[in-house]
């Protein structure tokens, strides 16, 4: 009884909702920069791996190094073969 | 040197104000000397929160441009034992009548004298903003669990990192224990997490502050869970390690243990 009777928990709503515009709010880069920032990872680590383009997600992050606070880029790659492709 | 911490939000009404006051009334309660500085031009209002507004002669503006002392423009708590002190905002001025300059040097003249210079920034992200966080060297963000609060908070966070305030730390506050509970609020650990910042304290929304509010009387004077959260704000701020309230619905260890006040 401790969930919301409508069904859906609105807190987690909000969460996801908070992420994916924070997401946009925090790069301040055009859709078409994001796109050739992804199209260039694919091409650098096409050397080493089978990489595809839908296989990169970019995502910001707020994290601490050592005393100060910074925005973070992360990348993470699916990798579809470990040879170059 | 005294300290000069910025309480901001980017959106209003999450309780820059209140916290400022109360952060400061805990402080004055353990002996240090504070100055509270309510940046609000035009829209003043940390007088009548903490009930001296029959006591303003001066303001903030009357010090800068010289019509009186600073010492002048302090308004003194008698219930503080003469350290906890308020400069006032200007009344019938706008944010513009100020520069990030002037501001600068009026806080660090204040931070000579005080323990604690606490500025209580405006809402938004204008002149009014960049002015108080100029004179600053430490920043607390101030949000609601609440998804325009957030995302406001996120984008001055962005500000205040572009400021040189290298670790602004997060204060949540009016947490609904119960809309938690029940899946209808996000949980402290989720606003954190989304805003990326390091945790200064939280604060469940209560009566007792909004009572406080309307009788002048800062609620750090009164008992309740409230109150406890903001002088356990005042105690990390002089460093001691006190752990968070259990708030949410999610075992108080696990918080804990979440957001690194326990192992």
């Amino acid at each position: 009884m401790l969930r919301s009777k409508r069904g859906e928990n609105s807190g987690r709503v909000a969460k996801e909702r908070l992420k994916n515009v924070l997401r946009e709010d925090r790069t301040q880069m055009s859709a078409a920069t994001i796109a050739a920032m992804r199209a260039d990872i694919v091409e650098v680590l096409s050397a080493y791996a089978q990489v595809k383009d839908a296989d990169v997600n970019l995502y910001l992050l707020r994290g601490s190094a050592g005393d100060e606070t910074r925005l973070m880029m992360e990348a993470k790659v699916g990798v579809r073969s470990r040879t170059a492709g | 040197m005294g300290e000069r911490i910025v309480v901001t939000s980017g959106k209003g009404g999450v309780g820059k104000t209140t916290l400022t006051l109360n952060i400061g009334a805990s402080l004055a309660m353990r002996g240090k000397r504070v100055a509270l500085v309510d940046t609000d031009l035009g829209l003043r209002n940390l007088d009548v929160v903490m009930g001296v507004e029959d006591k303003v002669v001066y303001d903030l503006v009357d010090a800068v441009e010289g019509r009186c002392r600073l010492k002048q423009a302090m308004v003194q708590d008698a219930r503080f034992s003469g350290r906890l002190t308020l400069l006032p905002a200007a009344q019938t001025r706008d944010k513009d009548t100020v520069t990030a300059q002037q501001m600068r040097a009026l806080t660090a003249e204040l931070a000579e004298q005080f323990d604690y210079v606490l500025i209580d920034c405006p809402a938004g992200i204008e002149q009014g903003f960049k002015n108080a966080v100029a004179g600053a060297d430490q920043a607390i963000v101030v949000t609601m669990p609440e998804i325009s609060a957030v995302r406001d908070a996120d984008k001055v966070i962005g500000l205040l990192l572009a400021c040189d305030i290298p670790s602004p730390r997060l204060v949540v506050n009016r947490l609904h224990t119960k809309l938690v509970r029940r899946g209808d609020m996000m949980s402290l650990r989720d606003t954190a997490e989304v805003l990326g910042i390091p945790l200064l304290g939280a604060v469940p929304d209560e009566d007792a502050v909004i009572r406080a509010g309307n009788l002048g009387k800062p609620a750090a004077l009164n008992g309740g869970r409230a109150s406890t959260a903001f002088h356990n704000i005042a105690s990390r701020i002089l460093g001691e390690d006190v752990p968070l309230m259990a708030l949410d619905s999610e075992p108080a260890r696990a918080l804990l243990k979440f957001l690194g006040f326990a192992g």
